[in-house]
């Protein structure tokens, strides 16, 4: 069966400070192609142009050169009024700070997209409590997020970005202020939503068990793409000891 | 000495930070010298035993006299006010000061020389512009109390009293300052200039009670017999009824609105939100303001037949509406810079940056209205019993109220564009 492509990046480059002194590429004609149902995770060390990397695919950056194709559409030729819709009706995002409004309540950070989307108040009061439900935080529904522990906090911030049944996550780093316990419970869960319920999963991260979840690996250095692996038929163990090979070998390339 | 460059040099790079206290402090100063003049002009002693050779010891204290000893006052407090405003932007180099191994001892004097450089520019610029000013304050008085006498002689009073004024400021300020330092850890100080802290109200009965005091307020007006000093008390029962109102019931209001029919609303959500913090944050000087207008608007009508006192007033309120205007535009504005990860994370939800800059708008206008309408209706019915009365014409009422009212929408305009520039001109990236 033909897999859909959900996600194209064609050889994109992202330059800073242009205009200035200090010119600065973070990433150089990096492509991708992301297929519906995916888990790609991005792993390189600090500076490589993962965020940025991200940034770019999720429409939060329009990169220098190159093109960014969602669904089909190119991102450039789209209004910010068509990029504003489709993320609220397409992407969930999660952040390493959470990102939640300190100015709403749980119950309202997880009704945003919803009150975007148009949603009656009915549906959203239903859709809210099911999902909260579902990432054991209903009981904080009233409380502001100065009032929640950091667990519950993101939490909370996957509730907002699976409220919308959203056809892509995009995670940055979601496990960063975590704990090892909530960082794996958080996981299994996005393995759950990619296997039962097809979503797609782009997630940025540093740490070598969390990146073994996922079923494909980017490892991006100096903003180029340095490798690729597959998980294919491999075991999550086996996988996590490839993963751990390469973060090695980079390593390793200090004391040579 | 190490300390005392940091502080200079954060001083002239952070200018903006100080900019608002250095302004109030020059105000205060200028305004505080111009009523020190008031009360110490012999000139505008009680003609009657002025002429019959009598001096200030044999005059029973007038009221313009107490009233400008309360406006100092106002001035004092706003000072204070100020510092304290200013030493919650300077937290974050606190504790970096903190964390670098700095004492209590440094942190304090890191604030007080800051605090000094502040006091040794603005007192000098006080005293120029109050000097500036004076001519034509005395002028008008003389003018209006038919003295013929040179505007330009100041009382040597007037010029003591205002660098002894500033001495007990400044004295004071180094106790709040070191107070303020001993009580808060690095923890707190690093939490301060980033944190929006918002904590939901629990008890039921206390909206109920504070909407019944202030309708007892306007009621009390219509127990008592009509007279100037009649809606003292009656002003004071509804600050009590702001003050509840704006703590208790006005979140829990927007609380239901939220639940309700805002739910829906993708503007009205986030901007009632936000207005619901900033409001909370403005408590004290919502109620200065209600307090002020209120209060002065009782004193005019009362006073219209005395010129001294009339003319006292008029400087008063116009120095105490601008005071407070000002204030509330500057901590609006600085609690705006808080906000840019919020409206940034909305814009990454989706919000456009046009759709940003209508909640904005939208929070701005609302607060600027409560603004405005709290006061307004305790002004509505004491200008009304006076010209029921025939002790106020209605053009009177409509000059005091635009007095207030045209500052405070200049104000809004003038904060929107700064909280729309802090907020949504930073987004970058994207369309």
């Amino acid at each position: 069966m033909e897999r859909k492509e959900i996600l194209v990046a064609d050889k994109i480059t992202k330059i800073y400070g242009i205009g200035t002194k200090n010119l600065f590429e973070a990433l150089h004609e990096v492509s991708l192609t992301m297929y519906e149902g995916e888990f790609v995770c991005i792993m390189g060390p600090s500076g490589a142009g993962k965020s940025t990397f991200i940034n770019n695919l999720s429409t939060i950056d329009i990169p220098t050169k190159g093109k960014v194709f969602i669904n089909g559409t190119e991102v450039r030729v789209m209004s910010e009024g068509q990029i504003g819709k489709f993320r609220y009706e397409n992407l969930g995002f999660i952040f390493q700070e959470f990102n939640l409004l300190d100015s709403l309540t749980i119950f309202e950070n997880i009704a945003v997209p919803l009150t975007l989307a148009n949603v009656n108040k009915e549906e959203i009061t239903q859709r809210v409590h099911d999902v909260a439900k579902k990432l054991g935080v209903e009981q904080t529904l009233d409380k502001f997020p100065n009032e929640c522990s950091g667990g519950q906090r993101q939490r909370v911030a996957i509730c907002r970005a699976l409220v919308t049944n959203p056809k892509i996550i995009i995670a940055d780093e979601p496990t960063g202020n975590l704990d090892s316990k909530n960082s794996h419970e958080i996981l299994s869960l996005f393995k759950e939503l990619n296997e039962k319920e097809g979503v797609s999963i782009l997630m940025v991260t540093h740490d070598a068990k969390i990146a073994s979840y996922s079923t494909k690996l980017l490892y991006i250095k100096d903003g180029i793409i340095d490798c690729t692996i597959e998980r294919e038929g491999l075991s999550q163990k086996e996988y996590f000891y490839k993963i751990v090979d390469i973060n090695s070998s980079e390593s390793q390339e200090l004391f040579e | 000495m190490g300390t005392f460059k940091f502080s200079m040099k954060m001083l002239i790079r952070d200018y903006k930070k100080s900019l608002f206290y250095g302004l109030t402090l020059v105000f205060a100063v200028a305004v505080s010298f111009v009523f020190f003049n008031i009360i110490n002009n012999n000139q505008l002693a009680d003609q009657s035993i002025a002429v019959g050779g009598g001096t200030w010891q044999n005059v029973q204290t007038p009221f313009s006299s107490i009233l400008s000893f309360l406006i100092i006052c106002f001035c004092c407090f706003m000072i204070f006010f100020a510092n304290n405003f200013f030493m919650t932007r300077k937290t974050t180099e606190l504790a970096v000061m903190g964390m670098s191994g700095s004492g209590y001892i440094n942190s304090t004097m890191y604030v007080l020389y800051q605090t000094f450089v502040l006091l040794a520019l603005a007192t000098p610029l006080g005293l120029l512009l109050g000097r500036l000013v004076i001519p034509c304050s005395n002028a008008y008085m003389y003018e209006r109390l038919h003295i013929s006498k040179d505007v330009n002689i100041i009382p040597q009073e007037a010029y003591i009293y205002s660098f002894l004024l500033v001495a007990i400021v400044l004295a004071m300020i180094c106790v709040l300052t070191a107070g303020y330092l001993h009580r808060n850890d690095i923890l707190v100080l690093l939490s301060q200039e980033k944190e929006m802290n918002f904590h939901g109200s629990s008890n039921k009965y206390k909206p109920l009670l504070y909407v019944a005091i202030y309708v007892f307020g306007i009621v009390m007006m219509f127990m008592n017999p009509h007279s100037p000093n009649a809606y003292i008390a009656p002003t004071l029962v509804g600050v009590i009824g702001v003050v509840g109102m704006i703590r208790y019931v006005l979140p829990d209001v927007i609380k239901h609105l939220k639940k309700g029919v805002f739910l829906t609303k993708r503007y009205r959500l986030i901007s009632i939100s936000n207005l619901s913090y900033s409001i909370q944050r403005s408590l004290l000087l919502f109620t200065l303001m209600t307090v002020s207008v209120t209060g002065m608007m009782a004193i005019l009508a009362a006073n219209q037949q005395n010129p001294r006192e009339f003319v006292t007033s008029v400087i008063g309120y116009i120095v105490v509406v601008l005071l407070l205007v000002v204030s509330i535009v500057y901590k609006l504005i600085m609690e705006a810079v808080t906000r840019k990860t919020l409206f940034f994370n909305l814009w990454k939800i989706g919000y456009t940056r046009k759709e940003l800059k209508k909640i904005v708008k939208q929070e701005v206008i609302m607060y600027y209205a409560i603004l405005i309408l709290i006061p307004l209706v305790y002004i509505l019915f004491i200008a009304g019993r006076f010209i029921y009365y025939g002790d106020m014409t209605i053009s009177f009422a409509v000059i005091f109220t635009s007095a207030y009212v045209i500052p405070v929408i200049l104000s809004g305009f003038l904060t929107y564009f700064e909280y729309r520039n802090a907020v949504v001109k930073p987004i970058q990236g994207g369309k």
